[in-house]
């Protein structure tokens, strides 16, 4: 069994907990939970015929008293960085995270999340940013924790990256 | 080390470990288990043998070792046992410790303030994206520095009221979804110049708008924006008008109305409910020359026109009979030619 670190990182209440939530036990709740720390979740995936057990790490969300800890990146093997389509800075956050994930653990395999995505109409950030990020090379999913669009695809995505897929 | 008494410093050991659990494992500089004790089963570690990898063991440890620091400090990690608990890791003698303490009381408060902390946050952006959606974001960032007193202050400004002719008869043959999604269409193009210009969007009434300039700092006079805030309005319902009539759909006209003077501005309303307002003779004339003015056509105040110096030449003056005003006033017509 291969073991693989996972960390989803962004700024507080864009959708990490659902997304691990919705991948693992396929549950979703309307209410906004912060974080404190870290939760750890694990699932068992097959990806080209080789059983790999994904640890996922929920890590607190990133908000203007606290900023995330880069020392829980350590060992991971990929990380998605989680934006809100609705909320523009979300984006902006992802990066910084970016930079100092790099710094930590430098270039692994990661894809930006932009949840949310039952709520498009709602999106301040707009399909021409994601699309330009995706020309720019970026590995780009849009999901939605809430009615489970896209979860498994990004994880499962994420997962080949790291194989090397 | 302060000089303190052995009872002193037992009592402060105490102290920091009451209700903690403190468990611990010594590791090798590769991580593997060298020793262990305290209360590992609270964290969900059982079986431990000397020689294992602390990773296999222990799931939030994996990947951690060999360590390039000194010390390690990671805050609530929830452990498998589902306690959350703080991690402390340090070298000693070419050794790595692993240090946990119980934080089940900590994260508990952590999660009462953070929780609050961040739906204010997002509440705060909820009202900024209110604000930003009736005002546009540039004014809306404007208006919070701007000092408006409750008690109200007397201002040069100059108040636009802009319908759209014809609309109301309209609107009461139409499904309701229909009509909203026109007047949606229609208010987007009215509205855009009036920030365009710094004015702002005081109310939108069905088909009509009533904007104030001189509100927010600008270098143009307020009348100078309102009238070219009007311009600009009746140049995009002719764009929208000849997009609409390639595609066969109905048309619809603006009048418009400016009146410029003090006028009071002031927060009304309740404890609950407040809102920017303006009030004051100009406003009613304001709105007493759009109901005069026809399709297409800008309706001006002489204390508007004295002050628009290089659009003046458009205006051409007259009389009119305004509701509520006993002698005719002079009012100055600009009317859009349909070409």
């Amino acid at each position: 069994m291969i073991k693989k670190k996972i960390c989803m990182l962004g700024a507080f209440s864009v959708g990490k907990t659902s997304l691990v939530q919705r991948f693992v036990k396929s549950i979703f709740s309307d209410k906004y939970l912060t974080t404190v720390g870290v939760k750890i979740d694990k699932k068992s995936v097959v990806i080209k015929d080789k059983d790999v057990e994904m640890l996922l790490w929920d890590i607190y969300g990133e908000d203007e008293f606290q900023k995330v800890k880069t020392s829980y990146l350590r060992g991971a093997s990929g990380y998605f960085l989680v934006i809100d389509g609705t909320r523009k800075s979300t984006l902006d956050t992802a990066f910084i995270l970016k930079e100092r994930a790099e710094e930590t653990i430098g270039k692994v395999p990661f894809i930006l999340v932009f949840n949310k995505a039952d709520i498009e109409e709602e999106w301040e950030i707009e399909s021409k940013t994601i699309q330009e990020l995706s020309e720019s090379g970026f590995s780009i999913i849009k999901t939605s924790a809430k009615i489970g669009m896209g979860v498994e695809e990004a994880f499962l995505m994420l997962a080949e990256k790291m194989l090397g897929g | 080390m302060p000089n303190l008494a052995p009872p002193v410093v037992d009592y402060i050991c105490d102290l920091s470990i009451k209700d903690r659990y403190p468990a611990y494992l010594l590791l090798d500089q590769e991580g593997l288990i060298k020793e262990w004790g305290g209360n590992l089963k609270t964290y969900g570690i059982s079986d431990v043998q000397i020689g294992e990898a602390v990773g296999e063991k222990v799931t939030f440890l994996d990947g951690f070792f060999p360590l390039d620091e000194e010390k390690l400090f990671l805050a609530c990690i929830q452990t498998d046992s589902g306690i959350p608990a703080d991690v402390h890791i340090f070298s000693s003698n070419q050794d790595w410790w692993v240090l946990l303490l119980d934080a089940t009381e900590k994260e508990a408060q952590r999660v009462v303030l953070q929780q609050k902390a961040n739906e204010l946050s997002l509440l705060r952006d909820k009202h900024a994206k209110i604000m930003d959606q009736y005002l546009g974001k540039e004014i809306a960032e404007k208006l919070i520095h701007l000092n408006i007193h409750e008690s109200g202050e007397c201002k040069f400004a100059s108040v636009l009221f802009a319908d759209i002719c014809g609309f109301t008869s309209y609107s009461e043959q139409r499904a309701p979804v229909e009509v909203f999604k026109l007047l949606n269409s229609y208010l987007a193009y009215m509205i855009q110049p009036v920030l365009d210009e710094g004015g702002i969007v005081d109310k939108i009434i069905g088909d009509a708008v009533m904007a104030i300039f001189g509100v927010l700092p600008s270098g143009l006079p307020p009348p100078v924006q309102a009238v070219q805030a009007a311009l600009k309005m009746i140049e995009n319902m002719k764009t929208l008008n000849n997009d609409r009539q390639m595609q066969h759909q109905d048309t619809f006209e603006v009048s418009i109305g400016i009146a410029s003077g003090h006028v009071f501005l002031g927060i009304l309303g309740s404890k609950n409910r407040r809102t920017l307002s303006v009030i004051g003779h100009h406003v009613n004339l304001a709105a007493r020359l759009e109901g005069q003015a026809r399709p297409n056509e800008i309706l001006i105040d002489n204390n508007t026109f004295k002050e628009i110096s290089d659009l003046q030449s458009r205006f051409s003056k007259t009389r009119l009979v305004l509701k509520g005003i006993r002698e005719p006033v002079s009012v100055f017509s600009y009317e859009v030619s349909d070409e």
